[in-house]
This record gives C-alpha cells, sequence and structure tokens, in this order.
C-alpha cells in the first residue's frame, strides 16, 4: 500500500497510521482507522467521548501498541521503535491531562522537550528555551517549580514544551480542555506561530469545535472507533450525521 | 568540657560526612529506580578487596586507590546493566529483590575468592596519625573525609541541578514513561546514575577502609545499614535529606560513644534503630524529605 515507491510524484505523508485497531478486554477502542497528515498540514480530530481518539494517539506515540495496524512517518515504518525513539524521530506528543515534571521548573520543563536532539550547542539550547517563554509569556515564571502555576499557565507549558524542539509531527490532545477565551486564542496563536516558522505536521484533538475548525486543514470524525467522516472544516460543520453523532451531545461535552 | 564536645561534634561530622555520602549513593539509585539497593554496601566490599589486591602486588597507596575508583565505577555500570537494566520496567519489589540476589552472589564470590578471613587494606600513617588543634584531636584522614563529602556533594549537586544531564536525570526520576516520550532513553539514564553512584561508593570506600584497615566478605552489612538509617532518618527525594541524615547519624554515634559506658557500646547499633523507629513513628518522610510517590 503505503510504500515509498521511486518515482512518486507527491512526498509521503508526514505521518500515517493505517489500519489501527485496538481492543481493551471486552472495548474496542479503535476499529480500523485509517488517517493520514500531510507535510505541514493539521488535522483536526473530533469524536465524541470514548470515541477512540486519544487511544489513537496513544498508539501513534508508542504508549499503547494497537492490535493491528501501521503507523508510519514519512512513510517509513515506526510501528516497532520505543517511545523514545518515536520522538527522537520528531514525534511529540502533548497529554489531554497534564504531564509536566514537578519538581522541575518552568524553564527545565521546556528544556526537557529539548532532550529528543543530541549536539544541539548549549547556548543554542537555552535561546530556544528562553524564546519559547517568551512565546508563552512565562518569562517570570521560568525559575518557579511548574506545579507553582495556575492550570492555564502549566497547560501553555506543556504546549511550549512540545513546540521546543521543532517537531515533524506533533500531536495534541485536547490542548485547549480547561481553557478560558482569552487564553484559547493565545494557544490558537502559539500554534499558527510555530506552523509558519517550521514545517510541521499537527494532528489535534479538542472538543472546543471553533479552535479546531479555525485551525485545521481536515477534519477528521471518529464514533466508535472507526472514522465517521473526514473532510474540510466547511464540509464537517455542515455534514448533519456528524451534528447528530458529535455536536448532538453538546450538553456533556462542553469544555469544563 | 567544652573542648569533648567540640571532640564529639568535630568526630561526628566526620564520620556522618562518610555516611551523608553513602546514604547518598543509595538514595541516588532509589530516586530514579524506585528500589533500595542492596547491593550498595557489596560495592564498597570489593573496592576495599580492590586495594588490598592491588597493594599485595607492590603497588604504591595512590595507585591502590586509583584502582579501586576505576574497578568501583566499572563494577557499579556492571550491576545496573546486567542486574538491574534487564528489570527495567519490573515493579520495584523485583528491583529490591533482585538487589538481595546481587548481594548474595557478590559476597559468595568474595567468600570463594579471597575466604572468610579479613584481609589487610593498607593505610599510610599520616592519614591517621591524629595532632591536637587546641585540645582537639583530629587526623588528616577526618578532615579529607569532610572535605571529599563537601567535594561530592557540590559536584553533584550542580551535575543534578545545573546540567542537561541532570534535568534528563530528575525527569527520568519523577515519570519515566512521560520522560520516554520527550526522547529520554531510561536505559541509559540508569547506567549513568549506577556510574555516579560507583563514584560515590569509591569515595566511600577510600576513606572508610583508611579508617578500619581491613575487609572481609560479610563487610557490606555495615555501609549499607548506615546508608539505610541515614536515608531513613533524613529522608529520601532530595539530596538534602541523606546529607542531613547522615550527619545526623554520625553526631549521634559520636555522642553515644562518649557518654555510653563500654558493655553498653555494644548496643550502639540498637540505640541508632531505635532512633529510626522513633523517626519512622514522629516523621514518617524524615527529618528533611519529602513524600515520594512511586512511579508505577
Ligand atoms: N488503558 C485502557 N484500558 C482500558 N480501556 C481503555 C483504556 N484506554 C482507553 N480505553 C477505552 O477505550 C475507549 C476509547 O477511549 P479514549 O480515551 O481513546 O477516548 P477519547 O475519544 O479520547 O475520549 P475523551 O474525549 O473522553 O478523551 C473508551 O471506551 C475507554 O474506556
Ligand atoms: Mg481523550
Amino acid at each position: 500500500m503505503g510504500s515509498p515507491a521511486a518515482g512518486r510524484t507527491s512526498p509521503a505523508p508526514a505521518l500515517s497510521a493505517l489500519g489501527i485497531e485496538k481492543r481493551f478486554a471486552g472495548v474496542t477502542a479503535l476499529d480500523g482507522v485509517d488517517i493520514e497528515v500531510g507535510q505541514g498540514e493539521t488535522l483536526g480530530l473530533l469524536g465524541p467521548n470514548g470515541s477512540g481518539k486519544t487511544t489513537l494517539v496513544n498508539c501513534v506515540s508508542g504508549v499503547v501498541r494497537p492490535n493491528a495496524g501501521r503507523v508510519l512517518i514519512d512513510g517509513i515504518e515506526i510501528g516497532h521503535l520505543s517511545r523514545d525513539r518515536r520522538a527522537r524521530a520528531g514525534l511529540i506528543r502533548t497529554y489531554q491531562n497534564l504531564r509536566l515534571f514537578t519538581d522541575l521548573t518552568v524553564a527545565e520543563n521546556i528544556e526537557v522537550g529539548l532532550l529528543a536532539q543530541r549536539g544541539r550547542p548549549r547556548e543554542q539550547r537555552r535561546n530556544l528555551v528562553r524564546r519559547s517563554l517568551a512565546e508563552q509569556g512565562l518569562e517570570d515564571v521560568a525559575r518557579l517549580p511548574v506545579s507553582e502555576l495556575p492550570y492555564g499557565a502549566q497547560k501553555r507549558v506543556e504546549v511550549a514544551r512540545a513546540l521546543v524542539s521543532e517537531p515533524k509531527v506533533l500531536l495534541l490532545d485536547e490542548p485547549g480542555a480547561g481553557l478560558g477565551s482569552s487564553e484559547t486564542e493565545l494557544l490558537s496563536e502559539a500554534l499558527r506561530s510555530a506552523r509558519s516558522r517550521f514545517s510541521c505536521a499537527m494532528l489535534m484533538i479538542d472538543h472546543n469545535v471553533n479552535l479546531i475548525m479555525g485551525l485545521s486543514d481536515r477534519i477528521v470524525v471518529l464514533s466508535d472507533g472507526k472514522v465517521l467522516r473526514s473532510g474540510t472544516p466547511a464540509e464537517i460543520a455542515g455534514d448533519p450525521e456528524v451534528i447528530s453523532v458529535y455536536l448532538g451531545q453538546v450538553p456533556q461535552k462542553l469544555p469544563r | 568540657m567544652m573542648v569533648a564536645s567540640l571532640q564529639v561534634i568535630v568526630d561526628g561530622l566526620s564520620i556522618g560526612s562518610t555516611y551523608a555520602l553513602l546514604a547518598l549513593g543509595l538514595s541516588l539509585v532509589f530516586s530514579v529506580m524506585g528500589f533500595v539497593n542492596f547491593a550498595y554496601g557489596s560495592l564498597i566490599v570489593w573496592a576495599g578487596y580492590a586495594i588490598a589486591v592491588t597493594d599485595s602486588v607492590g603497588a604504591p597507596y595512590a595507585l591502590t586507590i586509583l584502582v579501586m575508583v576505576v574497578f568501583t565505577v566499572v563494577l557499579s555500570i556492571a550491576m545496573g546493566r546486567f542486574a538491574f537494566r534487564p528489570f527495567i520496567t519490573a515493579p520495584p519489589a523485583t528491583l529490591l529483590l533482585t538487589s538481595f540476589g546481587v548481594a548474595l552472589a557478590l559476597q559468595a564470590v568474595a567468600i570463594f575468592v579471597f575466604g572468610e578471613a579479613p584481609r589487610h587494606v593498607p593505610t599510610p600513617p599520616v592519614l591517621i596519625e591524629s595532632v591536637s588543634v587546641g585540645g582537639v584531636r583530629i587526623s588528616l584522614l577526618q578532615i579529607l573525609a569532610l572535605g571529599l563529602s563537601v567535594i561530592v556533594l557540590v559536584a553533584l549537586n550542580l551535575l543534578i541541578q545545573r546540567t542537561t544531564f541532570g534535568i534528563e536525570i530528575r525527569a527520568a526520576a519523577e515519570d519515566s514513561k512521560a520522560a520516554q516520550l520527550m526522547g529520554v532513553r531510561p536505559p541509559k539514564v540508569l547506567l549513568v546514575v549506577f556510574a555516579i553512584s560507583g563514584v560515590v561508593a569509591a569515595v566511600v570506600a577510600f576513606v572508610w577502609f583508611a579508617r578500619i584497615g581491613t575487609v572481609d566478605p560479610r563487610a557490606d552489612l555495615t555501609p549499607t545499614l548506615k546508608a539505610f538509617i541515614a536515608v531513613v532518618l533524613g529522608g529520601l527525594g532530595t539530596i538534602r535529606g541523606p546529607v542531613i541524615g547522615g550527619l545526623l547519624l554520625g553526631l549521634f554515634e559520636s555522642v553515644l560513644a562518649s557518654f555510653l559506658t563500654t558493655n553498653l557500646l555494644a548496643f550502639q547499633s540498637a540505640f541508632a534503630f531505635g532512633l529510626v523507629i522513633l523517626v519512622l513513628i514522629l516523621r514518617p518522610q524524615g527529618v528533611a524529605g519529602r513524600v515520594v510517590e512511586l512511579a508505577k
């Protein structure tokens, strides 16, 4: 199927997950999901609670092993690689629930994001961290333990940590969850500017439909572990089935 | 009286600083791997044999120490690589049991190779001769013990707090799975931590055997226990904790030694354990420790 054949005109997608199946004792979380994210493309992933979005990110980042399916970066199979090797290959993710290093300062947490790339000179690493702090408005709290920050700021640290290494493929699991509208605006801006600075394929999950619609080139809707629809934001927004399956449940999934 | 209590403090601090290093080596591995390495004392014992054997072929003292340092670090890395790395994802209890196994194995090999009888470990007399400073007796070794401890502590603190490597170690110690997703290789971190703890063990061994002068296959128990007590007293999860615990234990022993009659002195360890029990009841996280949560 997706083998990088010689003489092929368009480059391989930055990320492909093909035929991903994942079962947990009795629950089929993913039932043969195919997604592709092109070079520099942003793919939004929508779907009701429990539809398998996080599990898909887990399968791609190596946190769980799918029962079937292949994961490729630039057309190269990575499904057999350990998590750290995937990270060093330029695949970085964030967590739906914050997973910061609470013993470390804000600046140190961001510096951890650079560990995936060896051999950057110290001075360059410092500058990257500094720029990243500035971008997220975190300069004043750089030396504080990250646990002392309010939730919204911690969320920004997590995004900064993921962006600082300028990853090739970025998986964002609900980066906007729990943020107020001005914070969401900031997040949106940071992702946009990151995208324009370095070409980065993004797979972004969020329940904030506006955030997803505003940033995505294309949207995939999951339902019950299957791809329900895939299309441009405009197509998805007007799709009656999506509205009934996903938007129909709005009361349960308004941002907390 | 003034001089006597000053003497108690000097003695206590000098032995306490060695305990502090011991405890630090133990807690370093603990904070990254989540288990108490009961084979830590075996490193000290084998370091002693390294000095004894190098000395027996006629090497000068400085060379015996150099050989011992290299040997101890290599042994510590080998321990990490072959005994613990294969179980890196196993629960801490597995690693704890493994460490007992390693301690027993290293002891058995020592008995087999060197026999049960203690071996002489040389010490240059200049190290242990005491000079009197304003009535307080102090030896070069005591000063060295304190000085070396301070150097190791400062260096370790810089390494952990200031370098990229330290950040990597701390991140892996807190949440090794999340760290892995940022490109951290836990197996590599493990080896580095064992290497560092090997260096610390070598420094301890130098001071330890210069003071004691002999090594035998079962001599691992005392250093392991001292480290363990110091760690419990001071608390885990920080650099400060084991250091404070070690110094406390040293001072406690020194005070006991100055007050207890000879026949009660035999129970010195019992008193130390009494103190441990007391601390565990009153302040389970140690005097200066934090509540440590074990990552699964
Ligand atoms: N580790 C696990 N063990 C057992 N079941 C799991 C596990 N992880 C996920 N599941 C199940 O798989 C299904 C999909 O869960 P997943 O977390 O991927 O959903 P989601 O789309 O991310 O939902 P949400 O919007 O609430 O984050 C759910 O039924 C969930 O209970
Ligand atoms: Mg989820």
